[in-house]
């Protein structure tokens, strides 16, 4: 039991977070909230025209093409092979974030899982196959922040896709 | 019961660890096997001969896609806390967390062996980026918003003896993000730009310019004569046929 009390203190002493906040005043903050995953926005994987880029991620260069990831939504493809770069398509993958490619096969994260697709045809990338709970969603217990309040999640809500700031009364989790 | 609880302490307190980290990638000259793309210095996924490697918050990843459309989970190593990039050099990997760099054989590509941690004197808390070249590694070191500290720096290891990395030179960056290198020209990510280095001496970089202070640069990946660049709206090219004097050749949005 004493070792418990250790790591009792150890813990509050290490994090000043995550833990559950009792104060009883009513605090309307803006602060973190966890945005879930619907699972209906989750499957709906497929190719479209080239679309402007809302949110720019990471890059990847394969052969004389480029993708760029559209955090949560997906890549855009570009060919470099003319005189000037362009968008030839953008390839829906829900809350993908990571890419790497190797002979024609493109490998990225649909939420948790690792799908991966055939892009023999940039133009028309097609889903082959889906590793299940492969690659565990990044930042699904806290914020990527630290000194804060936040809404703690609720694992029963479904995946954390990300955090939001929002006015909300007495958020109860700290880290 | 007290198991338990002890457990759920531990947990609690791995969870409360630092932020923010990063590694590596190196970009360019960078040869791939055969059908292999080239990554960002702030990229999860990297693929090394037939194997796909993966980090989440904590664990490195290994998948054999000797049958590329299928997968095969080949182990999970688990490495530290806050884990955010992973960059292969030769028959290492390195992996970025936030409180250091992550050393690791892949002579066995199954089984990623520990070779040492690269930390910088100068910062403890940071996020940072990594690339390597022959017996060089350059990290970015950013210390402010997410990542803590009080000091932001470009930081050059000695990395001769692999088990030993050892920091020789550093210089203050603003802002610094993801990196890369083409030949004797390093191209170093900001804020407010993209500064380029020269490392003729690579143990001593010596700052050439800063270009596009109007753009935020998030990374690069040096793609023969061509400069890939992830800015916060978007995509930059550059042609660096001049490797220390970029042309912008086109934006896209």
């Amino acid at each position: 039991m004493r070792t418990s009390y250790f790591l009792l203190f150890a813990s509050i002493l290490c994090c000043s977070s995550c833990i559950i906040d009792n104060r009883n005043d009513n605090l309307r903050v803006n602060t973190w909230v966890p945005v879930y995953a619907q699972t209906s926005e989750i499957d709906q994987i497929g190719v479209t025209a080239p679309a402007s880029t809302v949110t720019a991620g990471k890059i990847y260069a394969y052969g004389n093409y480029i993708f760029q990831n559209d955090v949560f939504k997906g890549f855009h493809i570009i060919n470099n092979s003319g005189a000037t770069a362009q968008k030839i398509a953008f390839l829906k993958v829900p809350f993908s974030t990571e890419i790497a490619i190797r002979s024609n096969y493109l490998y990225t994260n649909n939420v948790s899982d690792l799908v991966i697709f055939d892009i023999s045809n940039p133009l028309k990338p097609v889903l082959v196959n889906r590793v299940k709970n492969a690659f565990p969603v990044i930042d699904q217990l806290y914020p990527p922040v630290t000194n804060t309040y936040f809404e703690c999640p609720d694992t029963k809500k479904g995946i954390v896709v990300r955090w939001e700031q929002k006015m909300i009364d007495r958020p109860n989790c700290r880290r | 019961m007290k198991k338990i609880f002890s457990i759920s302490l531990l947990i609690l307190i791995a969870v409360c660890q630092l932020r923010c980290d990063k590694v590596s990638s190196d970009s360019s000259s960078f040869k791939n096997d055969a059908g292999t793309g080239t990554g960002g210095s702030t990229a999860r996924f990297t693929v090394v001969g037939s194997y796909l490697y993966t980090v989440d918050k904590q664990n490195l990843k290994v998948f054999s896609i000797a049958d590329a459309a299928n997968p095969v989970l080949k182990n999970t190593v688990p490495v530290g806390f806050e884990i955010e990039t992973i960059y292969p050099f030769k028959d290492k990997l390195f992996i970025g967390s936030t409180s250091m760099v992550y050393i690791y054989s892949i002579t066995n590509p199954e089984t990623p062996a520990k070779l040492s941690t690269a930390i910088s004197p100068n910062v403890i808390r940071r996020c940072d980026p990594v690339i390597a070249r022959d017996t060089v590694a350059y990290a970015t070191l950013r210390t402010n918003g997410f990542c803590g500290g009080t000091q932001s720096i470009l930081a050059v290891y000695d990395i001769k003896d692999i088990t030993n990395p050892v920091q020789k030179s550093f210089y203050n960056v603003a802002e610094p993000y993801g990196l890369g290198f083409s030949d004797s020209t390093l191209y170093v990510c900001d804020r407010s730009g993209l500064n380029i280095f020269g490392i003729g001496n690579a143990y001593s970089p010596i700052f050439i310019k800063k270009m596009n202070p109007e753009e935020w640069f998030y990374d690069v990946i040096p793609y023969g004569n061509t400069l890939i660049c992830w800015v916060s709206n978007g995509l930059i090219l550059y042609d660096i046929t001049n490797r220390n004097n970029p042309q912008f050749i086109t934006k896209i949005i």
